[in-house]
């Protein structure tokens, strides 16, 4: 009940200060901007890539009549679908490529990273309402609750509070809930507003219940430094102490943390240099791998068993086009030896990745960042599985394609071509994401450490504050 | 109402309060006098349960406040040397707020009537603190001590920042509280004043309770000499 009351007060009196007001209105211009600018980023982006993977698939369609091989060289492009949510966290977006080319014989890397086309400030971040809320927020809660207990033991306030009969957890329940409900005052319109830009493009069902576990996670995080704030406020003897020891956690949990998280993961498990990586691959394609022969002697003992099983003694007598073939025979050979390499190099991601995850705990920022990029859709593991998936869709379309050399052409018949019907009635790359349970699933660990950071910090501010000094 | 037995605290080598013993009955107004250091806020804050004493005990209404230290605040109300309070609400708030957190739910006329006892009127009442002198904002607080009806009130230089109306005032509202059966520690530089509200004077010196006086037994003028002779 005391809570209530000193929440309440704590309430008006914000309210009634120009500090709160002042802070207020920047921060929700800036809310208001990263909204609009993210909105417009989706939409463009959405629409662009939806039209470049349509042209992509028309260029496919109406190629010039060409043999099946032939096409498998001429190639197409997918694009990453870019899903409703990267308007509110972009994630790391700007930092993958978002376009990959599919042709026979090589697994391509994907292209068009969008920080490629930025200059070097970019890489501050860009102005979002993920950003709004995971830094520039914590920051409007420290400047109005530096000093809820200091200024109060400064000003005496906090003697004659003590005097009243006031229990130390009523005074520490009161003053977050107060704190908290300044912050919802204006963190609930926001999360409103970034609803009606999910509206707007016409999102699904999983796209709101997205929204709503991610915004339960900014909630929660932005308890963590009420908490926080709270706890730093009731040790300093001094108000500006205080604010000064905040600023440096703000610091060192949301700017220093994700770089120094991230260059220790890099470090402590290296990946191989563009150079290294790329000459042990061609190393592997000609020499064979793995108990492998290389390409040339593997062709010649495949070409010797497959006469003798179907007892003919040339490969133009065998009752398929023999180029058909040992032209999937060889590509199944490059794709086993690039995704040895790819799975090499994603296990070294991997383990960067669980570092990652296990030095979270470290701030909730990383935490709040981890599980709002996951729902959004924006994280390592959404752009993984769109690499898996074009990956399994190059291998089905190459595949094919070989497979109606094999059967439909004859023996050194290069000259055969297929035209645009046949070409249209190829696979198509339809590619839709993970599914919400599963990103649910693996969103699910970084919001439930974001929720025992809550609790937490909590019982800590309850045991500072049955220590709290009046005087 | 209000005693400490044996109080002494001591902060390393440095005793500020020494084997303190004081008992005040209701009714009675107690004055401490001594210089600044002389360990007067030093009592207070023990009573207050904000400060720990090194040995001694401690009663307010025969509950012992370091076992009670949330329950024993029932019976008492506190008026610092400088009261703040929140400069963003006008003195009724500030004054409802503080009853409330004591458990008191005023009707407004209540509360005017509060701050019209402690010599503020309706119109001050209704503005922000903000635009309080140092006066007014002490009356507030008087009118916030008032307002918890305790039994036992302790007063840090209350007097601080009054004009000597005001400060006379203060002094029949005292008069007035003991009368009604309040027990008042009181500590003060002001020897005049506490000549007269104080039933029993005490001069304080390096942590020790040097000398007890009744205050009706002497004039001003004895008082002053004791007081200079003692200190």
């Amino acid at each position: 009940m005391k809570a209530i009351i000193i929440a309440r007060q704590e309430l008006r009196s914000i309210f009634r200060e120009r500090r709160f007001q002042a802070a207020a209105a920047i921060l929700s211009i800036l809310f208001a901007l990263s909204v609009f600018g993210a909105w417009d980023y989706y939409a463009s982006n959405e629409k662009q890539h939806a039209e470049a993977a349509r042209t992509a698939r028309a260029h496919w369609d109406n190629q010039e009549d060409k043999n099946p091989h032939s096409a498998a060289h001429y190639g197409t492009f997918v694009f990453k679908p870019i899903y409703p949510l990267s308007f509110f966290d972009r994630g790391i977006d700007a930092f993958t490529g978002n376009t990959l080319f599919l042709e026979g014989h090589v697994m391509h890397e994907a292209k068009h990273r969008a920080v490629a086309d930025r200059s070097e400030l970019s890489r501050l971040g860009a102005l979002t309402p993920a950003f709004v809320l995971g830094i520039l927020f914590p920051l409007f809660i420290i400047v109005l609750g530096f000093g809820s207990i200091a200024s109060e033991r400064e000003s005496g306030n906090l003697r004659i509070l003590l005097a009243q009969g006031l229990r130390p957890a009523g005074l520490f329940f009161g003053k977050s809930l107060g704190l908290g409900a300044v912050a919802l005052s204006l963190a609930l319109p926001f999360l409103l507003l970034g609803g009606l830009g999910l509206a707007a493009p016409g999102a699904g069902a999983e796209d709101w219940q997205r929204y709503g576990l991610m915004s339960a996670g900014y909630l929660i995080y932005l308890g963590c430094f009420i908490h926080l704030t709270l706890i730093v406020s009731a040790f300093a003897q001094r108000a500006n102490v205080a604010l000064v020891a905040l600023l440096g956690i703000w610091i060192a949990m949301c700017l220093i943390a994700p770089k120094a998280v991230a260059d220790f993961a890099a470090w402590s498990h290296p990946t191989p240099s563009w150079q290294a990586y790329q000459e042990a691959l061609q190393n592997d394609l000609k020499n064979g791998v793995d108990g492998h022969d290389p390409s040339a002697e593997y062709s010649k003992k495949l070409e010797e068993e497959t006469l003798k099983k179907h007892g003919v003694s040339t490969v133009d007598s065998l009752p398929f086009n023999w180029d058909g073939f040992i032209m999937q025979k060889g590509e199944e050979h490059e794709t086993y030896v690039f995704q040895k390499h790819k799975d090499a190099l994603l296990a070294i991601y991997q383990q960067q990745q669980n570092l990652l995850e296990a030095s979270a705990l470290l701030s909730p920022y990383l935490l709040v960042n981890l599980s709002s990029q996951r729902l959004a859709g924006t994280d390592v593991h959404t752009f993984h599985n769109f690499l898996a998936a074009a990956e399994k869709y190059r291998v089905a379309l190459v595949g094919e394609l070989n497979n109606d050399l094999m059967l439909n052409f004859k023996y050194g018949d290069w000259d055969g071509k297929r035209d645009k019907a046949f070409f249209a009635s190829n696979k198509k790359f339809e590619y839709r994401g993970p599914a919400f349970r599963e990103v649910w699933q693996i969103s699910r660990p970084a919001m439930a450490l974001l929720f025992g950071w809550y609790l937490l910090s909590g019982l800590l501010g309850l045991f500072v504050f049955q220590r709290i000094k009046p005087i | 109402m209000i005693s400490a037995k044996h109080l002494t605290k001591k902060y390393g080598d440095h005793i500020a309060l020494d084997n303190l013993t004081i008992d005040i009955q209701p009714g009675e107004i107690f004055c401490l006098l001594g210089q600044n250091g002389a360990g007067k806020t030093t009592t207070i804050n023990c009573f207050l349960g904000f400060t720990q004493p090194t040995s001694g005990q401690i009663f307010i209404q025969d509950e012992d406040v370091a076992q009670n230290p949330v329950s024993t605040k029932k019976h008492l109300a506190y008026l610092p040397e400088v009261v703040m309070l929140y400069p963003n609400l006008s003195g009724l708030e500030n004054l409802e707020y503080f009853s409330r957190l004591a458990g008191f739910r005023y009707e407004r006329g209540e509360l005017l009537a509060f701050l019209e006892a402690a010599g503020l009127d309706e119109q001050s009442g209704q503005r922000r603190l903000s635009t309080y002198s140092k006066g007014m904002r002490q009356k507030t607080g008087i009118a916030i001590a008032m307002a918890k009806r305790a039994k036992a009130l302790f007063l840090d230089e209350p007097t601080s920042g009054l004009d000597p109306k005001a400060s006379n005032d203060f002094s029949l509202l005292l008069k007035e509280l003991a009368q009604e059966g309040v027990a008042v520690l009181m500590a003060t530089h002001d020897i005049f004043r506490a000549r007269e509200v104080a039933t029993r004077i005490g001069i304080m010196r390096e942590g020790k309770l040097v000398s007890v006086h009744q205050g009706d037994a002497l004039t001003a003028n004895e008082l002053e000499k004791i007081y200079l002779e003692t200190v």
